[in-house]
């Protein structure tokens, strides 16, 4: 959201004007304090949180995944165990 | 570890150095780890046998013989694991590494996991055809060897470091058959401690063998698949640590290391 034109500043550069809100921690910013992600202003603060954030979230999803796949590989191991055991069974 | 371009009994007698280096404690862990793997498989085969044609009907029983397989291997992973990263450090610092052997790493762990279970599919699902069975072992050797290289959670990276480490491929065949032909022996030394020592206690110390005496025989299919299993487990520090120097070997030729190595060897005996 821009608040140009109104007549504030920026909470870390009290000579330069308000561009947006960090819609994090409603700072004040100005066009170089502000990055948009995903649409929306935040500042370097809110912004790095929000990495972090993602990153575990990505990191637990991505476990979760290879743990589903150990548990789909032991599973296909222990069929195959048991097929391959009675076709060879069969064979001698 | 002996320079230039390897033979297999150049890294036969590294493997060999190696193991005797990092033996204490790390050879006993291996075999304390590997030991319920070893004994469920020759377990599991051993009903498979007795069961016959008649094992498709015992499907549940073998599914539920197969998970104790399963769960057993899963621990003799995580010791080959330990194994193999001693012998790392050993290499490195010429000595038995410490308690740092342990930290396998949690990445380069499950993505040994991982590629070992693949590997396994290969190994059980191929296995009537006879062919399988000795490439899926292989490929477990040398994934063993290369499980620290990966950094990142993949299928396919461990693979490609598998594939890579094939470079040298007449070498690996060389020295497989060689541990094979090391099993056999190992079977047939086991078998004939095994039968010394019952005789010894009945003939010299005079205890009652004779159910003993019975029961060791070759005509036993159970003892004949626990002796395949102990001799399998003899060779397999071996095993495991020619994978690692044939690996190390074949990185230090890539990148020069060796080279550099040997260079520095030159220089320090040169010097007063």
């Amino acid at each position: 959201m821009g608040i140009r034109g109104q007549d504030r500043y920026c909470a870390n550069h009290q000579d330069r004007q308000a561009f947006a809100l960090c819609m994090g921690c409603s700072k004040v910013l100005c066009q170089e304090c502000a990055t948009q992600w995903d649409g929306i202003n935040y500042c370097a603060a809110c912004l790095g949180k929000r990495g972090v954030d993602s990153g575990k979230r990505s990191q637990l999803l991505a476990w979760g995944v290879w743990g589903g796949a150990v548990f789909v590989l032991g599973y296909l191991c222990c069929h195959s165990m048991t097929w391959g055991g009675a076709i060879l069974a069969r064979l001698l | 570890m002996s320079r230039g371009r390897a033979t297999t009994s150049d890294l036969l007698n590294d493997a060999a150095d190696l193991v005797k280096r990092v033996a204490s404690p790390w050879l006993g862990l291996l075999w304390l780890l590997l030991l319920p793997m070893r004994l469920m498989q020759a377990e599991f085969v051993a009903e498979i046998a007795q069961l016959g044609p008649q094992a498709n009907r015992y499907g549940e029983y073998l599914f539920r013989l197969a998970s104790l397989v399963l769960m057993t291997s899963i621990l003799g992973l995580y010791g080959r694991a330990v194994f193999v990263r001693a012998c790392r450090l050993g290499l490195q610092s010429r000595r038995s590494p410490g308690r740092e052997a342990f930290r396998v790493g949690r990445i380069a762990g499950a993505s040994y996991l991982v590629t070992s279970l693949l590997i396994m599919l290969v190994f059980y699902g191929g296995a009537f055809t006879f062919v399988a069975m000795p490439i899926a072992v292989v490929l477990a050797g040398l994934a063993a060897a290369t499980y620290a290289s990966n950094e990142t959670l993949s299928l396919i990276r461990p693979f490609q470091e598998i594939w890579r480490s094939l470079a040298q491929w007449k070498l690996i065949a060389s020295f497989s058959l060689v541990f094979l032909l090391a099993v056999v022996l190992a079977f047939f030394n086991l078998s004939a401690a095994l039968q010394l020592g019952v005789g010894l206690l009945d003939n010299v110390i005079g205890m009652n063998m004779s159910g003993w005496t019975a029961l060791f025989t070759l005509d036993n299919s159970r003892f004949v698949l626990f002796l395949a299993a102990g001799a399998f487990l003899a060779v397999e520090p071996f095993w495991l640590a020619a994978n690692v120097v044939y690996v190390q070997r074949l990185k230090m030729m890539e990148s020069g290391e060796d080279l550099t190595l040997w260079f520095q060897e030159i220089v320090a005996k040169e010097q007063p």
